[in-house]
């Protein structure tokens, strides 16, 4: 349980910010402030101002909620200063607001996503209706363009409990997956993909007993103490799967990033144990495949793809669209067109809300035109807050890597 | 500068914070003062050091009566100069290799001098600094704070000349003019030539160089000057000022000082001719490491800004020129009674703590030999940025509107950032961005505080002293002093010369992301501009040592 | 992870020697930690601008003949310089990159505050004189942003009046670029750059600018267009009524970013791997050769190689780190050229040779470092990491960058012919 004296941002203070050399490359690749002036930019709102909240937290300004926390500061800089997580560390120590009932709307997706998928047939049309918008819209400061996920009639766990669990004892080799509360209230699309494809590849799937929220919503709304406790009770459960010798594969690239780097460097906790036991379903393949572990199971014959893959900001923060991508071009009849790696605008929940869905736009323009120009079936992408954006905002097809490899399996 | 003889009642040289505290005094009691200062104010030991404000409690045991004077001092610079001065409060700790016993008899001193002393638990210390060594045994928590020397010398002047002192920098005091037995005033030169300043009493406060000064009136002083090497780091560690309770000793305090802080410090005397020596040396860099660490273990891996070096001005009493009996304490010489020379005083030794009581014992003394009975006002009025404000919910208001860089400026000029501009986007524009020094701030230093070269610059904002060491802000600042009076050679000598003294400050601990950050310097300023290519053959600024 | 070649270092020598490899079909993977020194460049390579007394040099080519033995130029042969150059070149016209300039005699490039430096090659955008300091025009209108404060005008203006060029200065507002002044800090040039990536903010800017001029024979204005490519530097030309031309500006520098992002993408389209943000730790190194090097981003996953090319740069890049105690080599710790006494590392003159610029990884034979005096046969050192030269007292930075890159990458292929 979650110690309520944790200081999670002093444990955390260890001068990381002091390696900057003030050369400003990162403000080249800051997606906020090329759109919108009155974010500081990266250099500021991070290390520079970081100084100043160190003598007086009365420095903390409010223009650093603009950050979108996609770090693609910390990937451009050649200084290995972790630029995102000294402005996420400031929200979360220095923001004298509340949050607010959207924050807690928004933020509890497993809560929320519970209730919502017992009456998802009554709440998606409630969701879809022009007057609901306008209430989220004026309301609680969600932005009516926005098509707020919807929730699905079934969750993932049920699904699985109902169709998949049964024959998951047939096989030799075992693999725990984390699936998300997306997968599981509004999407299980993935899930269900990724369940089939580990069958087919020689895996019995199992999922955790106590999965809860990665927390990252958590974070992203000002909500540290519970997001400290769901990373306890998380990182509980995973030490028991790793005790047992289990591997845990996921299907976001979100959660996985917050398990593995943001529990250590936001939340200040000391998650060495479990970090590397976590992985992409896709990166978790392409090792087996290298290895030569696996083989790829036949293709059907007439399975032809032209598809544009997508790095999400967090994929590019770990570094591992690379196995993604190289995983999907190992399949026959794939033709993959490797966008620049781009923000899409999304950020989670940040482009749902009101103040920020122009600017959310904004920044995901430049990759919908992008999407546009690359003239494909479908766009894929491992972020299930990146598919909604571009669903949304280019009308594309958008999958994820497991679906492909689920459609070419079949 | 037109006339070159003008009359004044008092001449005060040097334009460290004693100086500073002369004139304002002399000005306020209605005197008609002309401060002279042969570089820039605060340039030797009063820009050289570790900022402390003390409460008296680090002199207690070896100078009881020099502690007293502290806490009395520090009562009123509280008052007087409130945006100079951060109420941190201190810290003496005791590490496992000290004595208890000592730690008992500080305390014990401390409260007969008047220095309220509680002693800590280890655990209560550490609850309240956690920066300080978790090993501990033993803590006392007096009332030390932190005071900005630069903002409090720039206060006295401005405070000076509002009472209609004239104040000259760059002026370089070449002879002292004797008649019959008294003085008559002072020769200075400056690069627009030579004046002569006429005036029956001239204030020798000229610090480390007051042997100089006072041989040109033929007046000998015995200085025994002490050289101290201190370290900036990157960013403040300690809120509370952190001393080992000790006998004072290398590297044993760390005082915050802003957004960064300063460990110190060394002492070496030094002979008379190399005060004008402020390189730091390796083995001292290395030596307040060493100590520091034991007293703060996270120095250790936090990045050093710069390294610099003060002269502590000590003087021996007397004629005495064995150094055996050296003051540490107020050193106050009336030339008449001491020498036979009227007209002519010398203040010096004493610490930034005590500089108002310097200057009202100098200024007491200069009004005796004008006759004139005005008393001493200084202790009681507020220096200017430092007025009292109404009511402190408005104050919370108003600070919430303000910009980022309009609160690190209030922290700079406290209530004078009124002066300071935003309204236009150009004044708004950040040309330091490490110490949020906006345009609006440098036109304000500028105009108000008569900064004309880079270096002046940074005294009066603190342009070009924070992580980057003036990087990024330098060919801004540059060049808007070249758009202001289009002398562009004087800008870019005085650009170069501005780097090449920040270079002299990072070199001694040029290693890590300090080397690193220096290269990039290097590749921007001499790679990418050239401009080590550049050579104007004479370089105008004064300021040049 | 299998690849013929493995890049450590992304930048302009990492990318010259990754796109050379490509180019012949091999299979090469760039590690970069994250972004590089080409940021904080002018738009002009230089090749050797001065010699060891300092002063001008205007055939570089002629000039290289009487460095010193450890000059990185020395090790890989200055007879070689000439084809590695010419390759150079040809690497640029490839990834479509534009650039003006020969080995054979250096040009003037402008300083961002307007001293006249000599160099190798230029981009398409920017004014440049003849070594005799004439520029082509005999008077200039700046036209600087308003509220863009990392181009000191007042320098430039000054330094073209010394050539005996006439120069105006004047301030451009537009209504978007004004939006962006509202920023107290992010009024830089990659920023601007991004607001004029649109047309219609180059229009608002070319009435701006047309309104502006008199006379002036030309238009110069900052290096704060074209982040991708220069295309849209070209539209405002043609929006203009005089020739218009770019100025260098202090960093970040858009044509810099430009150069990054154009080498990049030239060397995906060859089917190269480009892995940014993997900062590389540490490698597996058995009797003289890499076996295999591991990515801080990428735990337990073993990245294998032929061949490994060590192009992490100097201090800035962590190419090399210095203590309180001495001078590593990172990744390897590789022998390298530095004495421990670090009072010995720097000059007390800002403005002289300072010694650390010449630290480096030590090179024996050719390119090939070395552990406790045993060479590793399989690693090549190029670029900023090798010692030997002073890349300011010289101006040779990116020559070095580039040739020694292209001297690893020939090797290389030779070696893996031989195979």
């Amino acid at each position: 349980m979650a110690n309520k004296t944790h200081n999670f941002f002093i444990s955390n203070n260890d001068g990381n910010f002091e390696q900057c050399l003030k050369c400003s490359i990162c403000t080249v690749y800051c997606p906020v402030s090329a759109v919108d002036p009155l974010f500081p930019g990266p250099k500021q709102a991070g290390p520079d101002g970081e100084r100043y909240r160190l003598k007086n937290p009365d420095f903390y300004d409010e223009s650093l909620k603009l950050c979108l926390n996609c770090k693609r500061c910390e990937v451009a800089c050649p200084h290995d200063v972790r630029i995102g997580d000294i402005i996420q560390r400031a929200r979360l120590q220095h923001s004298p607001h509340k949050p607010g009932i959207r924050a807690r709307l928004l933020a509890s997706t497993d809560l929320v996503g519970r209730w919502a998928t017992r009456l998802s047939p009554a709440i998606n049309t409630a969701i879809s209706l022009k007057s609901s918008k306008e209430f989220g819209h004026q309301m609680l400061g969600i932005h009516k363009h926005y098509d707020f996920p919807t929730y699905a009639r079934q969750t993932f766990v049920k699904w699985f409990e109902k169709n998949a669990l049964p024959q998951q004892g047939g096989f030799e080799k075992k693999v725990v997956y984390f699936h998300g509360c997306h997968v599981n209230y509004n999407d299980p699309a993935p899930g269900m993909a990724l369940v089939r494809v580990m069958n087919k590849l020689g895996y019995g799937v199992e999922l955790i007993d106590d999965e809860k929220c990665c927390g990252n919503p958590f974070m992203a709304n000002g909500m540290p103490q519970r997001a400290l406790q769901l990373a306890f009770r998380n990182m509980n459960s995973l030490r028991q799967i790793a005790n047992k010798g289990l591997e845990v594969i996921t299907t976001s690239s979100t959660c996985t990033f917050t398990i593995r780097d943001e529990y250590k460097f936001v939340l200040g906790l000391d998650n060495a144990d479990i970090r590397d036991k976590v992985s992409l379903a896709t990166r978790f393949i392409f090792k087996k495949l290298e290895d030569e572990e696996l083989e790829l199971p036949p293709v059907r014959p007439d399975f032809k793809i032209r598809i544009a893959y997508h790095t999400a900001c967090h994929m590019e923060k770990l570094g591992w669209a690379f196995y993604s991508a190289n995983l999907l071009r190992q399949i026959p009849g794939v033709e993959l067109v490797m966008l620049d790696s781009l923000c899409c605008g999304m950020a989670g929940t940040y482009g749902f809300k009101t103040e920020n869905f122009e600017r959310s736009q904004k920044i995901g323009q430049p990759l919908f035109n992008a999407i546009k120009e690359a003239n494909v079936d479908a766009v894929v992408t491992d972020c299930e807050m990146c598919h909604s954006q571009i669903a949304m905002s280019t009308g594309m097809k958008v999958l994820h890597p497991i679906e492909i490899l689920d459609m070419a399996f079949s | 500068m037109g006339k070159k003889i003008q009359n004044y009642d008092v001449v005060v040289i040097g334009g460290g914070i004693t100086g500073a505290g002369v004139a304002r005094d002399c000005a306020m009691r209605g005197l008609r003062v002309v401060l002279l200062e042969a570089f820039d104010i605060t340039h030797g030991a009063t820009g050289r050091n570790h900022g402390l404000m003390h409460s008296g409690a680090r002199y207690v045991m070896s100078d009881p009566e020099n502690a007293k004077e502290c806490i009395r001092e520090n009562r009123i610079l509280r008052r007087i100069a409130r945006h100079c001065v951060e109420e941190t409060d201190g810290l003496f700790v005791s590490l496992p290799d000290d004595d208890l016993d000592y730690q008992r008899r500080f305390i014990k001193a401390c409260l007969k001098a008047g220095i309220s002393a509680e002693e800590l638990a280890p655990d209560e210390a550490l609850a309240i600094e956690s920066s300080v060594n978790p090993k501990l045994i033993g803590a006392v928590r007096v009332p030390d704070a932190a005071i900005d020397p630069f903002r409090l010398t720039i206060a006295n002047v401005l405070d000076a000349q509002m009472h209609g002192a004239t104040v000259l920098t760059n002026h370089r005091v070449t002879g002292i003019l004797v008649e019959s037995g008294t003085v008559a005033g002072v020769e200075a030169e400056s690069k627009d030539g030579k004046f002569t300043f006429l005036a029956p009493v001239v204030v020798n406060a000229a610090g480390a160089w007051c042997q100089q000064i006072a041989s040109l009136a033929g007046v000998t002083i015995n200085m025994f000057p002490a050289r101290g090497a201190l370290l900036i780091f990157g960013h403040r560690v300690n809120h509370m000022v952190i001393n080992r309770c000790r006998k004072p000793s290398n590297g044993d305090i760390l005082v915050p000082d802003d957004i960064v802080c300063v460990l110190g410090t060394t002492s070496n005397r030094v002979p008379i001719e190399e005060i004008d020596n402020t390189c730091v040396t390796a083995q001292e860099v290395d030596l307040l490491l060493q100590e520091g660490v034991k007293l703060v273990p996270s120095l250790e891996r936090t990045r050093i800004l710069r390294a610099y070096a003060g002269v502590r001005p000590l003087v021996a009493l007397g004629e005495d020129d064995s150094g055996r009996n050296i003051s540490r304490g107020i050193v106050l010489f009336d030339h008449k009674e001491r020498d036979g020379l009227d007209g002519f005083i010398t203040i010096t030794g004493g610490k930034i703590m005590t500089y108002r009581l310097m200057a009202q014992k100098a200024t007491d003394l200069v009004c005796r030999k004008l006759g004139v009975t005005a008393v001493c006002a200084t202790a009681t009025r507020p220096l200017p940025g430092s007025e009292p404000v109404a009511e402190p919910d408005d104050d919370e208001e108003v600070e919430n509107t303000m910009s980022f860089a309009h609160r690190a400026a209030l922290g700079r000029h406290g209530t004078r950032v009124e002066m300071i501009s935003e309204d236009k986007p150009e004044q708004r524009a950040l040309v330091c961005e490490c110490e949020h020094v906006s345009h609006g701030e440098v036109n304000y230093a500028i105009k108000e505080l008569k900064a004309d070269s880079m270096e002046k610059l940074r005294r009066r904002t603190r342009l070009g002293m924070g992580t980057c060491q003036g990087k990024m802000c330098a060919c801004r600042a540059a060049s808007l002093f070249s758009q202001a009076d289009g002398d562009v050679e004087r800008h870019v000598s005085d650009l170069k010369m501005f780097l090449n003294e920040r270079w002299k400050g990072i070199r001694p601990i040029a290693w890590g992301s300090a080397l690193s950050e220096a290269q990039l310097s290097a590749m921007t300023y001499q790679s990418l501009c050239g401009i080590d290519r550049i050579n104007y053959s004479s370089p105008t600024d004064s300021d040049k040592q | 992870m299998k690849f013929s070649t493995i890049i450590i270092g992304g930048g302009l020598s990492g990318l010259t020697a990754g796109i050379t490899l490509a180019e012949q079909g091999q299979r090469v993977a760039v590690l970069a930690a994250g972004q590089s020194r080409l940021h904080f460049t002018s738009g002009s390579m230089e090749l050797l601008g001065y010699n060891a007394k300092g002063e001008q040099v205007d055939c570089p080519l002629d000039e290289c003949r009487s460095l010193p033995a450890s000059h990185p130029y020395q090790k890989i042969g200055v007879e070689n310089l000439a084809s590695y150059a010419q390759m150079a070149k040809k690497l640029f016209a490839n990834a479509g990159i534009e650039v003006v300039g020969y080995e054979t005699m250096n040009h003037i490039r402008l300083s961002p505050i307007g001293v006249l430096k000599p160099a190798w090659l230029t981009l398409g955008d920017y004014i440049t004189a003849n070594m005799a300091r004439q520029f082509p025009f005999q008077s200039v209108l700046i036209a600087n942003i308003a509220g863009y404060i990392d181009m000191p005008t007042p320098f430039l203006k000054s330094a073209f009046e010394k050539c005996g060029v006439k120069c105006r200065v004047v301030e451009v507002k537009t209504p978007m670029l004004e939006n962006l002044r509202r920023s107290q800090t992010e009024m830089r040039a990659t920023n601007i750059a991004r607001v004029l990536s649109e047309q219609s903010a180059v229009d608002q800017l070319s009435v701006e600018i047309n309104r502006s001029v008199n006379r002036e024979q030309a238009i110069l204005i900052p290096a704060v267009m074209g982040i991708t490519d220069n295309s849209i530097v070209q539209y405002l030309r043609r929006m203009v009524t005089r020739p218009l031309f770019c100025i260098a500006t202090l960093p970040p520098a858009v044509t810099g970013v430009r150069l990054q992002s154009r080498l990049r993408k030239y060397f995906l389209s060859l089917g190269g791997t480009y892995m940014l943000g993997s900062t590389v730790r540490e490698a597996n190194i058995s009797s003289g050769k890499i076996l295999s090097v591991a990515a801080a981003n990428l735990p337990d996953q073993k990245l294998k190689a032929n061949n490994y090319i060590l192009a992490t740069g100097s201090f800035m890049g962590n190419g090399l780190i210095a203590t309180q105690s001495g001078v590593i080599e990172p990744i390897m710790n590789l022998d390298v050229d530095a004495p421990l006494d670090r009072e010995l590392w720097t000059a007390e003159n800002l403005n002289e040779s300072q010694p650390y610029m010449e630290f480096g990884v030590k090179t024996a034979l050719g390119l090939h470092p070395s552990i406790d005096g045993k060479t590793i046969t399989n690693l090549w050192a190029v670029g900023a990491v090798l010692s030997g030269h002073n890349p300011i007292k010289l101006a040779d930075s990116s020559g070095v960058d580039m040739l020694t890159a292209l001297h690893a990458a020939t090797e290389i292929i030779q070696t893996e012919k031989n195979r």
